[in-house]
């Protein structure tokens, strides 16, 4: 972190809109991330990982709205952040991959023909111009004879294709920031690998930031530098990498991570996190992991708010954080 | 074009051919089903049995299914449709004289439902729980369960009684009077094949309003007219052009009680005539010529959406 991030998300607020309530399903989540820098997401399903990139993007579903907070984003290489609407930003500076790439490519459309109207689209190239960009742009992202592929329709292609496509799309947008929807979770391991190699590849040779969400730990800490544990709407443990995926300060993270089965631990049954996530109605001001945790006691009822994720260094929302931190680490 | 949408046109026009040759055998065979023999028919009521028999060998009905069914092929094949029962005229020149009335009635009707399924359509897609995509809903099952019939003798009783706008019925002899003669009929159609198109047109749009792939369009920052033109219509055409040839049959059914109920006269309205008079050469080729018209809007209906749809193989 030498200079301005690239982007940095304050106090993100996500509502669903209902007739009588707005349960807030996003609740004040801020996090930054620099150039050449991947912020990893874990948590468990329905903890607002993929909601937090869709509003950045601008891409929210039908009945659920931004409710408040500000994004900033560095348009120019070494400007800092300014303000931007979330639905100026598509195509614009973030691009997004997604998971499932049979379904988030058109049909209808030639791969090809496709990346070269996203070329165009930033304007000022001619046709043939953005058609070899997108036959480059295919090449860039390992596709084997390009030009060929250029012609094909996404069905004609293989996952692991389709979704080297997906990519090739987002930085023909020439973007500053990319945002991973779970680009590796449909993808067998062989193909994960190689397609994780291809976006770091991506990010150290355009210096591109990566928010990278996920619920593979594994795949976070081949690519993350930094990982964010959501749970609940709310970041609730921060830090690099090693530091929180190794010596964890939440009970939550803690009981996530545990809940990898090892190579080389012992074998036993699968271990789980009991329960599951309080309703996005339910939330309240006290701490949201209270019902699951082996550790709650009065504070844990006290207002306990998710942590900003814009500073550095590791940080947990727990209240018992302090304590708890040697504690964990030895069971 | 591709490999897999060459094979589908070449199956789809390959399997054209057997449906063809059914509807034929139906359209001879219908001869011996319905009740009441023509050769009586033409004979006259106060004719002998042996006049009957004279006249049946005359007309080659006495002669096997197989030879029946091969003669009328033959027949049909030089463009030869038979001729009426009671008038002696060539069907050709009855068919030749009617067939406009019942096109531009279909065109109308067609461009009614259109016209007024399209907006339903966008209104119930794009704010489905606003208050008028609910009416709206409403009025489209109200609409469906009216029989066509009744529709048009309400339009006939209402605007054209009450206002003295327009034709109660008939088909006047100069060009406005003609216009103006078609409006209430392609109204009762369009009314009656609106509701089902409104519905599959909002179904099929809501669902690529959602999709995974408009998502992503957007994402790449596709928005305003190029994404619906290039995304969303593309994506959401294919079903609702399918189910607008499946009603096609629909529509000519409602095309045959129309002429009636305005007194134009049409090939349904001939239909009509000619099977309450046992007309059987006129209903055997007027059938034909509305099977070979459900056959021939499905066929192009198919192929349009081969030509949409990329995915499209031969099964």
């Amino acid at each position: 972190m030498t200079s301005h991030p690239l982007l940095e998300v304050d106090g993100l607020r996500v509502a669903i809109r209902r007739q009588d309530t707005a349960p807030t399903v996003l609740d004040g989540v801020s996090f930054a991330v620099g150039a050449s820098q991947c912020l990893g997401i874990v948590g468990e399903s329905g903890c607002g990982k993929s909601l937090t990139l869709r509003a950045v993007m601008g891409l929210l579903p039908p009945g659920i709205e931004r409710t408040g907070g500000r994004i900033r984003l560095s348009l120019q290489p070494g400007a800092a952040p300014s303000d931007v609407q979330a639905d100026q930003v598509a195509g614009r500076g973030l691009a997004m991959v997604f998971q499932d790439s049979h379904a988030s490519l058109d049909p209808t459309m030639r791969v090809g023909t496709f990346i070269a109207e996203t070329v165009r689209r930033r304007g000022g190239t001619s046709r043939s111009d953005a058609r070899r960009r997108a036959v480059e742009l295919l090449a860039s992202v390992g596709v084997p004879d390009p030009k060929l592929r250029f012609n094909a329709y996404p069905h004609e292609l293989s996952g692991g294709m389709r979704q080297r496509v997906a990519i090739a799309l987002a930085l023909a947008t020439d973007p500053r920031v990319l945002l991973c929807d779970e680009p590796t979770t449909a993808l067998d391991v062989t193909l994960q690998a190689q397609i994780l190699r291809l976006l770091d590849t991506a990010r150290a040779e355009r210096g591109l930031g990566m928010v990278f969400v996920s619920h593979d730990i594994a795949v976070i800490r081949q690519i993350a530098d930094v990982v964010a544990v959501m749970y609940a709407g709310q970041i609730i443990e921060i830090g690099p990498v090693s530091d929180v995926l190794d010596r964890p300060r939440h009970p939550y993270a803690r009981a996530l991570i545990d809940a990898v089965p090892s190579l080389d631990g012992p074998v036993g049954p699968f271990r789980s996190v009991p329960g599951s996530p309080p309703a996005p109605i339910d939330y309240g001001s006290a701490c949201r992991f209270l019902d699951r945790c082996g550790h709650r006691d009065t504070a844990c009822e006290g207002v306990v708010n998710g942590i900003d994720g814009r500073g550095a260094g590791h940080r947990s929302a727990c209240v018992h954080s302090g304590t708890l931190a040697s504690g964990l680490e030895a069971t | 074009m591709s490999a897999g949408r060459l094979r589908f046109v070449v199956g789809r026009l390959a399997q054209v051919l057997p449906v063809l040759a059914a509807l034929l055998l139906i359209v001879v065979l219908l001869q011996q089903m319905m009740p009441g023999d023509p050769a009586r028919v033409i004979a006259g009521p106060r004719a002998t049995a042996e006049q009957v028999v004279q006249v049946r060998h005359e007309l080659g009905l006495d002669r096997p299914v197989f030879e029946q069914f091969g003669r009328h092929v033959w027949n049909l094949l030089q463009g030869d449709l038979g001729t009426s029962n009671r008038t002696g005229i060539p069907i050709t020149a009855i068919v030749g004289d009617r067939i406009g009335v019942t096109v531009w009635l279909l065109f109308g009707g067609l461009l009614v439902s259109t016209l007024l399924a399209t907006p339903a359509a966008l209104l119930m897609a794009l704010r489905p729980r606003s208050r008028s995509a609910r009416m709206c809903s409403r009025a489209l099952t109200i609409i469906i369960n009216c029989p066509p019939f009744w529709v048009g003798l309400m339009l006939a009783s209402v605007l054209a009684l009450g206002t003295g706008w327009l034709p109660v019925g008939g088909f006047g002899v100069d060009f406005g009077d003609r216009v103006r003669s078609m409006i209430l009929p392609s109204l009762t159609i369009g009314l009656a094949a609106m509701p089902l198109l409104a519905r599959s047109a909002a179904a099929s749009l809501s669902q690529v309003l959602t999709a995974d792939h408009v998502t992503t369009a957007r994402s790449l920052g596709v928005s305003g007219w190029p994404l619906v033109r290039r995304h969303l219509l593309r994506n959401a055409l294919p079903p609702a052009i399918t189910l607008l040839a499946i009603q096609a049959a629909a529509l000519l059914f409602g095309a045959v009680i129309v002429e009636q109920t305005f007194g134009l006269p049409g090939l349904g309205a001939e239909m009509i005539t000619a099977a309450s008079q046992r007309d059987f050469p006129v209903v055997q080729a007027l059938t034909l010529i509305f099977g070979l018209a459900i056959i021939a809007i499905n066929l192009l209906a198919d192929l349009a959406v081969a030509l949409l749809d990329p995915r499209t193989t031969w099964r």
